[in-house]
């Protein structure tokens, strides 16, 4: 790892699958990521990205190599330290948004809080902070159903913003937006990150989108090629 | 797919199980019930009496086979034994020895010996004796002073004016003997076994008889007046075409008699009760299948909801299939057609196989002993047309749930969603409505209406429930409302994600309806099962006043107290039951009960415990006030009766006294010891008083209740005719050997009820004498009266009753509009008596009619003893006490002490007798239904409902809560919805249990059962139940919650969508 890396990427593998089957996710990838800045992993569908996320979250396993997000090395956590590093050190914003369909706004961005234990009052300050920071305050008790999808996903940007991770995961962020949402989503992203001081990996092809990123890490057939 | 299979299977096979229980079972019933009649119950009597020109002993013996012949054919179904009885015209006895006409006649009986005891001597034979034998009643014997041995002669009366007598002849009696009581077959004997009547045989002449010769010695010999022709089926091998053809061929019986017997008949009785015993079963088995019925209908409702959960299981399941299907140009017509092919194909396999596990589970059913033991027979399960019919129609039905669901997941969720929850609505009202309706038809005719079966009173209790079931839905969200609200206020997660979901996610509940309504029916079978089990016990306490009721037999009345007390080991009370009038209330009531009066021994301590007592009260409080008065009397000695009379007149005319002792024994039988006469001349007579016919030696504790004088003129007394010349005649009796009794010593004398007011201002005392004690009676006697009839003077012990205090039924109270502290007036026999309403109860024991009156039977009787009434009351005996009824019944049977009948036997006849036995095993099969289907279409909802958040539970996770939590929070979400739908299903039931279940029961006949319904809760069936309800449908969820759970996966975060 690299000294000061907030997330370091070593010689990591995942196959899906077996034998003549096999699916080589991703093949021998390290790279690492500095503590505040955005990278873009940037792929054709198919070439691993949201497999690479995964795995930096905590969501899934390699089956070879080793990734470390700030001083935990994430491959080395059992079952509760992943979940303790998903609810405290990693956030994630996924392209489908990920909101819970029969919460609110509010009570969608309360549920990491809650995970927490937050007491009440702090809880419904953080929230309503959070929806004025990604303007929605407005729309706090509106269900996803009845947001459009930017406003989805600033909700749930909100949401991942809610315990101060020090690093964001969005795959895909923009994938279901128009370009103009999309834009203003990942300039959000863009201005929360650099507001919170925090480390962000975005998954994206779109090279609009790579453009607002420090810098881009590509992928092609589960191979980075570019770092 | 396997599970809808599955369930179309389940359903179906409940259906054709209960379709067997309406045909098979019902066919069984009735063979069984039918084979289990009392053959004596569906005797044919074929009584004639031939015109005074076809009497001759050709034409007699040609008309007695051809009604052998015609009433054979009729009851031809079944082998019969024929029992006949031909009693002869008029024959004249000798002159009395007052010179007056005596008639008597022959009667010919093949079984005249089966229903009679011989007392003397031996049966008439027809052997080569030049005379012929005869025997005939003791009561006869004695009247005519004949004995074995002695000869009567004999001249044939004239039939036609102006004919002379036929030629004398002499019989031969050779035995004598007792009627059995109460044995019907003595009706067919013109004097009904009394030996003796005044008036008899068409002439205003005393008769004597019948002297009974051998059998075969007067048909075809000697000319017949009448005979009966008794033909006897033996059912035990009643199959339902033999009842059938029975039934029909029976029906044209009397037409059949009347043309063959023509003019020679002047009167032609017919009973033929076989064809309302029949009708009675079918409206038994009517009220069976009405039960059973509702039953179906349940499972019915049930299996369509637990499809309808499954069904929407595999919509899901196949939504992605069904968009494509969509999206490649399939037209909406295409895929009815597809869908409406695939459930007609599962229809058939469904129907494939539930017609075998319907015969597999009848022949389950059919093993259950009980089941088994009220003749539900296994070997019966055979396919039948309307087993068919049934499981292929219910599973076409049940898979036309799978099309409709199909095609209802078809439209968008938002507009579509809207317009079903307005149809919804719309429906809910429709069948809460219907319910009412449905509920108040029930209330005003009850579940059956005899045979015939009414659709709308049986989907009454289906249509509750599931109307229950639809508002209880509308309440759950109300309650989910509440968590909601304490969701906000909680800094935790698992608990108000939860709540969340089940009161904003739209199908959260909609396995609930089949949790509430599998509950409710859980809760109403188990409790109509229980309920229904307790109103027959009921309805057998309130037919059956004791644990054995027997109606006297051959034995004395003064023995049969002891007799059946030493016979069962119980304690015996007579008891006084008969119709009596009220008023100007006589005759019977609409239903075509007749008041009936009920008396038996009410002081308190004396257990008048009959049964279920009125709501709020008890039999003792009931009934408290009624006993104004104890026994009272000496007590005379065991062994023979000796008593002492002494009397004069003040004036000195010759006057005869008669004494008859009205005597009681400890148990309250009665009865009238006769003695001869005595001359009032100043002088004391000695006599030894009969014991009733049979000469039964006098028990010991009997009790003197009342002493009747007949009065009569003494040899050379001349009253004046003219003027009424009265005296005062005072008799002394003195009972040899008899104790003063515990109660009162004082005395009354009655008031005369004679046309001639003979004996006026009776009065006595009672005194001890040296050797026993002494009773005194006089009165002002009119010596005039006596010239035209016989006087009596009455005396009674104890204290005169001035009214009979009295309960009555509601239904009497009800018809005359009274009330406690009212008055009555009672007409018991030929007596008045005034009586005083002391308490309204709903219903009398043994009682069935609607009018009943209950009085304390030693007031009433000192009532109608002071009325000069001396018939004896006992009607019948009530033996309680007794460990066991069976045995105790079996004593009394083969003691010939009379005919028994057991409560518990009647209990286990209503209870589990073949007629009923259907509407145990459908309501079992009911209960078991609702668990396992209840269980199946959670089980499917859950499937349904869990795995359509996989992605929510990957994203859950991805938000850092832990697996645990997840799966937590999904049973927690599931197990409130169970726990919550369980609740309030039980509820639901309990609800509809009172409204509806008091309706359900009925009696036999589909009536309202006395005592009215008491609804019983089975509280440990019931907790059992519901908990096993409530722990199985939450503990269906954990392995799936625990699946979804383990599966979920950062794949799951890619779908598409959301869900």
């Amino acid at each position: 790892m690299s000294a000061g890396a907030a997330v370091s990427v070593r010689g990591v593998r995942r196959t899906f699958g077996s034998g003549r089957n096999a699916v080589h996710a991703l093949s021998d990838v390290s790279f690492d990521v500095a503590p505040g800045e955005l990278v873009a992993l940037v792929g054709r569908s198919g070439s691993g990205k949201t497999t690479m996320l995964n795995l930096v979250g905590g969501l899934d396993r390699p089956d070879a190599g080793a990734i470390t997000v700030g001083d935990v090395e994430v491959t080395a956590l059992d079952e509760a330290g992943l979940v303790r590093l998903r609810r405290d050190t990693v956030a994630f914003v996924f392209q489908t948004f990920g909101l819970i369909p029969v919460l609110t706004a509010a009570e969608n961005v309360g549920v990491p809080l809650r995970l927490r234990g937050l007491p009440v009052p702090d809880r419904e300050r953080r929230v309503q902070l959070l929806l004025q920071l990604v303007g929605l305050a407005d729309h706090a008790a509106q269900r996803p159903t009845e947001l459009s999808g930017g406003q989805q996903q600033r909700v749930a940007i909100a949401r991942a913003l809610a315990v101060s991770p020090r690093l964001l995961v969005a795959d895909e962020p923009t994938g279901q937006l128009d370009v103009e949402t999309g834009l203003a989503v990942m300039a959000l992203i863009r201005a929360v990150v650099e507001a919170e001081g925090m480390t962000a990996i975005v998954s994206t092809h779109d090279p609009v989108m790579i453009a607002l990123a420090d810098r881009a890490v590509r992928l092609v057939d589960g191979r980075l090629v570019d770092a | 797919m396997a599970m809808v299979t599955a369930l179309v299977v389940a359903g179906a096979t409940v259906l054709g199980l209960c379709s067997l229980l309406l045909t098979t079972v019902r066919d069984q019933a009735l063979v069984a019930a039918v084979r289990g009649t009392d053959p004596a119950s569906v005797q044919v009597v074929a009584a004639v009496t031939l015109a005074d020109d076809a009497t001759a002993a050709d034409a007699a013996a040609r008309a007695l086979a051809e009604v052998s012949d015609t009433t054979q054919t009729a009851l031809a179904a079944f082998p019969t034994t024929t029992s006949v009885w031909a009693t002869s015209t008029r024959l004249l006895l000798d002159p009395a020895p007052d010179g007056g006409l005596r008639q008597t006649y022959l009667l010919d009986g093949d079984d005249v010996a089966a229903h009679a005891t011989l007392t003397a001597g031996r049966w008439p034979t027809s052997g080569a004796a030049a005379v012929t034998e005869v025997a005939l009643p003791d009561s006869a014997a004695r009247l005519l002073g004949v004995a074995s041995g002695s000869t009567i002669s004999l001249t044939g009366a004239p039939q036609h004016a102006g004919e002379p007598p036929a030629d004398p002849r002499t019989v031969l009696v050779v035995g004598t003997f007792t009627p059995r009581r109460g044995d019907q077959a003595w009706t067919r004997d013109p004097l009904d076994a009394a030996g003796y009547a005044t008036y008899a045989l068409g002439a205003a002449l005393p008769a004597y008889g019948p002297l009974v010769v051998a059998p075969g010695t007067l048909v075809g010999h000697q000319p017949v007046a009448r005979f009966s022709v008794v033909l006897t089926p033996v059912l035990s091998g009643a199959t339902t075409s033999r009842i059938a053809t029975a039934e029909r061929d029976l029906g044209g019986l009397r037409r059949a008699l009347d043309e063959r017997l023509g003019e020679r008949a002047s009167g032609v009785a017919l009973a033929n009760p076989y064809p309302e015993t029949l009708q009675q079963v079918r409206a038994q088995l009517g009220v069976t299948a009405s039960v059973v019925l509702v039953a179906a209908l349940l499972a019915g409702a049930l299996a369509g909801t637990a499809l309808g959960l499954a069904a929407r299981l595999l919509a899901d399941r196949r939504a992605a299939e069904h968009t494509l299907l969509v999206a490649r140009g399939a037209a909406s017509r295409q895929l009815a057609a597809h869908a409406a092919a695939e459930a007609l194909v599962l229809a058939l396999v469904a129907a494939a196989l539930s017609i075998p596990l319907s015969l597999a589970a009848f022949r389950a059913l059919a093993r259950i002993p009980r089941l088994a033991r009220a003749g539900m027979d296994a070997a019966a399960a055979a396919p039948t047309a309307v087993l068919v019919a049934t499981v292929g129609g219910a599973a076409l039905g049940l898979s036309g749930v799978l099309v409709v669901v199909s095609l209802r997941s078809r439209g968008t969720r938002g507009r579509a969603w809207r317009h079903g929850l307005v149809a919804r609505s719309g429906v809910d009202l429709v069948l809460v409505a219907l319910a009412v309706l449905g509920y108040l038809q029930l209330r005003a005719h009850r579940v059956a209406l005899g045979a015939a079966v009414d659709p709308v009173l049986v989907a009454a209790p289906v249509l509750c429930l599931a109307a229950g079931a639809v508002l209880a839905l509308r309440v759950l969200p109300w309650v989910a409302r509440l968590a909601e609200v304490h969701a906000a206020r909680s800094s935790r997660l698992v608990l108000p994600l939860a709540a969340w979901e089940l009161a904003r996610r739209r199908h959260s509940t909609a396995g609930a309806f089949l949790l509430v309504l599998a509950t409710a029916t859980t809760t109403f079978g188990l409790t109509f099962v229980a309920t229904w089990e307790r109103s027959q016990a009921d309805q057998a306490d309130a037919q059956v006043g004791a644990q054995l009721q027997v109606d006297p037999g051959a034995v004395a009345p003064i023995a049969e107290g002891r007799a059946l007390g030493a016979a069962t080991g119980g304690s015996p009370m007579a008891v006084t039951q008969r119709s009596i009038s009220l008023g100007s209330l006589i005759g019977a009531d609409t239903s075509g009960h007749a008041t009936q009066l009920l008396a038996t021994d009410l002081r308190a301590g004396h257990g008048f415990e009959v049964g279920r007592p009125p709501a709020g009260t008890t039999w003792a409080a009931a009934t408290a006030g009624l006993a104004t008065v104890d026994p009272a009397g000496p007590l005379l000695p065991a062994g023979p009766l000796r008593l002492v009379l002494t009397g004069d007149t003040a004036d000195g005319t010759p006057v005869v006294a008669t004494p008859s002792l009205v005597v009681e024994d400890p148990w309250g039988g009665q009865a009238v010891l006769d003695g001869g006469p005595v001359p009032l001349d100043g002088a004391p007579h000695e006599l030894r008083i009969a014991t009733g016919p049979d000469a039964v030696p006098l028990p010991d504790r009997l009790r003197l209740v009342a002493l009747d004088l007949g009065l009569a003129l003494g040899d050379g007394a001349a009253p004046s005719p003219d003027a009424n010349q009265t005296s005062v005649v005072t008799v002394r009796t003195v009972l040899l050997g008899a104790t003063a009794g515990s109660g009162s010593s004082d005395w009354f004398g009655s008031t005369s009820t004679d046309p001639w007011q003979i004996a006026r201002g009776a009065q006595a005392t009672e005194a001890g004498d040296p050797a026993g004690v002494g009773v005194t009676a006089s009165a002002t006697v009119s010596l005039t009266g006596l010239l035209y009839e016989s006087g009596r003077l009455v005396v009674v012990a104890g204290s005169p009753v001035a009214d009979v205090p009295v309960v009555v039924t509601a239904g009497l109270a009800d018809e005359l509009g009274a009330q406690p502290g009212g008055r009555l007036s009672l007409t018991v026999g030929q007596s008045q008596l005034d009586g005083r309403i002391t308490g309204v109860v709903p219903y009398l024991p043994s009682i069935v009619a609607p009018r009943g009156v209950l009085a304390d039977r030693t007031t009433l009787d000192r009532a109608l003893l002071g009325a000069g009434d001396l018939s004896p009351l006992t009607d019948r005996w009530w033996v309680s006490g007794l460990a066991d009824p069976r045995a105790a019944a079996a004593a009394v049977t083969a003691g010939g002490l009379g005919a028994p009948q057991t409560r518990d036997a009647v209990a286990a006849q209503l209870r589990d007798g073949p007629l009923r036995m259907a509407i145990l095993a459908a309501t079992w099969l009911l209960v078991a239904a609702a668990a396992l289907l209840a269980l199946w279409g959670t089980a499917a909802h859950v499937v349904a409902s869990i795995g359509a958040r996989a992605v929510e539970v990957a994203r859950l996770l991805g938000l850092g809560m832990s697996r645990a939590a997840v799966g937590a929070a999904l049973l927690v979400q599931h197990g409130g919805v169970c726990l919550l739908a369980v609740g309030t299903g039980a509820l639901l039931g309990g609800v509809v249990v009172r409204l509806v279940v008091p309706l359900l029961v009925v009696s036999s006949t589909g009536a309202p059962p006395v005592p009215d319904v008491l609804v019983v809760w089975p509280w440990p069936a019931l907790a059992v139940a519901v908990t096993l309800l409530a722990l199985g449908s939450v503990a269906l969820a954990a392995p799936v919650a625990s699946a979804a759970v383990r599966r979920a996966s950062a794949t799951h975060l890619r779908m598409e969508g959301q869900p």
